[in-house]
């Protein structure tokens, strides 16, 4: 049965607004990790400095989103056949399909061009902070879209 | 108006002459990616390839046979076989030194081979030196080398791109100009000796990833250049124990558009003489005291990848005074210039179907 009009625009809605809070976000994380390292090589980066570095920043925000629609369209699909299939939280099915999505589209470009292409997710850390972007993305899904059934799980 | 008018085209009547005062040669072609280029006392060629042969051009005619003995490449990304330079006493020791990138991918390093051309084949194959630390990315080796006046060897080494603030850190010898000696010693002299375990080596620090660098014979001054990232290639003269600034100080901007530092400028850290935004990519470079050209004498000449073209920086007092675009209409990637034996202008060109190109007037 075809999906309502309602419910369609919900949908989009809510993942425009996933991928876009998710750019955001991982526009943020990335550049206080490249300026963590740069302070780390003995580099002054007070607080103006990183307000202004921070907001120049987002002339990423176009690829960030492209990015992160990608991923999210892929993990977003897995996470409500899952909810579906297999039940438990939604909120937890997206979050744990937008941080681990991210992650790991982020991962298979640096495997295949041999670099990281976000400055910010070249450690540990700076990677995990994109995928709790992804995560909040994921969340943000889960909450908009809420009231579609799982099976015998919580549907909010 | 009327002044700018005639400004611009005294310009563009320059450009033009000096462009079509020229005719360029192939040499050689078919090459795989050529990276450098060595000039033998018999009049002879050796061009390195990236793929890692080493290559002699014999009475204008690119041999079949590579030289043996040449060492174990890493190939892959960007690294593989780089520059081959002659030692200075070459026509009586028949020493060479060959850098290449080393290793595997997950670990590897750009390197130093000095040996013995005999014939057809390098014998007496010493390693003299090994970039530390390793690094698991195949990009950034930098990999150009000069010799100063003293003898000693300059390397210059990239940051391996993800390692980009190692080129800051003095125990790390990424993202540096090293200095040796011909036996991979470190001369006493060097700026940071006694300060690590990897800083001896150290010349100068705070680079991207260097692959032009020459001496200037009459002053001894260094002249570098170096890749930056979306724009802000440098051209910077290099003093011992100074710091050049990458990434505390970039004019160019990361790939993805971020920023790579709020700075341009920062205390205690060099500015370039010139650089280029957007980038040109530049890959090699000559300083140009031949004969053919004497309009051209005491200029540097630049090989530009991504322009398509050789820079001509026309120097005066040290800096650049002025610039011209050269031989873009051949609309290949340039990797390196050199200033030949006879006078004239060698360019390499990069592809698989990589060409040595003389330049002669017309």
């Amino acid at each position: 049965m075809p999906l309502p009009m309602i419910t369609l625009s919900k949908y989009v809605l809510a993942f425009v607004l996933a991928v876009l809070v998710t750019a955001v976000l991982g526009s943020v994380f990335s550049t206080q990790f490249v300026l963590a390292a740069l302070q780390d090589i003995g580099v002054d980066t007070p607080f103006p400095t990183r307000l202004w570095m921070t907001a120049q920043d987002f002339g990423i925000l176009t690829s960030m989103a492209v990015l992160v629609a990608a991923c999210f369209l892929v993990g977003f699909l897995v996470a409500g056949i899952g909810a579906w299939k297999i039940g438990g939280s939604r909120k937890l099915w997206f979050v744990a399909a937008g941080l681990s999505a991210f992650i790991i589209e982020l991962l298979i470009i640096r495997s295949t061009l041999e670099l990281m292409p976000l400055s910010g997710a070249r450690t540990t850390a700076g990677l995990l902070a994109q995928g709790i972007a992804g995560g909040v993305g994921g969340w943000i899904f889960a909450v908009i879209t809420a009231g579609q059934p799982t099976r015998g799980g919580d549907a909010s | 108006m009327h002044l700018r008018l005639v400004v611009a085209g005294a310009l563009l009547l320059c450009a033009s002459l000096t462009r079509a005062d020229v005719r360029i040669e192939t040499i050689a072609e078919g090459l795989d990616f050529p990276w450098s280029l060595a000039f033998l006392p018999d009049g002879s060629m050796l061009v390195t390839e990236r793929s890692g042969q080493l290559r002699v051009i014999r009475d204008g005619e690119l041999q079949s046979e590579a030289i043996g003995g040449v060492p174990e490449v890493y190939v892959s990304g960007q690294g593989g076989l780089f520059e081959v330079i002659l030692d200075p006493d070459f026509a009586n020791n028949q020493t060479l030194y060959l850098s290449y990138a080393h290793g595997t991918k997950k670990e590897n390093a750009t390197r130093v081979m000095r040996a013995v051309l005999d014939g057809d084949s390098l014998v007496q194959q010493e390693l003299i030196y090994t970039v530390a630390p390793w690094k698991d990315t195949p990009h950034h080796y930098g990999g150009r080398m000069a010799f100063l006046a003293d003898g000693t060897l300059l390397l210059t080494t990239g940051e391996g791109f993800d390692y980009r603030e190692d080129a800051q850190r003095l125990n790390s010898q990424l993202g540096k100009v090293i200095r040796i000696n011909t036996d991979g010693s470190v001369p006493d002299d060097n700026p940071f000796v006694g300060e690590n375990d990897n800083s001896a080596p150290i010349w100068s620090y705070g680079h991207r990833n260097p692959q032009g660098i020459v001496v200037l014979p009459e002053t001894g001054e260094v002249y570098l250049h170096e890749h930056g990232p979306r724009g802000g290639d440098e051209l910077n003269v290099i003093e011992p124990g100074l710091n050049y600034g990458w990434p505390a100080t970039s004019y160019g901007i990361d790939y993805s558009g971020a920023r790579i530092s709020p700075y341009t400028e920062y205390e205690s850290m060099e500015q370039p003489i010139a650089y280029w935004v957007p980038s040109i990519a530049p890959a090699g470079m000559t300083y140009y005291d031949g004969e053919l050209f004497p309009d051209w004498q005491g200029n540097l000449f630049v090989a530009a990848l991504v322009e398509k073209s050789i820079r001509r920086l026309d120097l005066e007092n040290g800096l650049v005074a002025d610039q011209e675009v050269l031989f873009d209409d051949i609309d290949e990637r340039m990797r390196d210039v050199r200033t030949g034996p006879d006078g004239a202008l060698y360019l390499l060109t990069d592809s698989s179907d990589g060409k040595v190109l003389r330049v002669l007037p017309e």
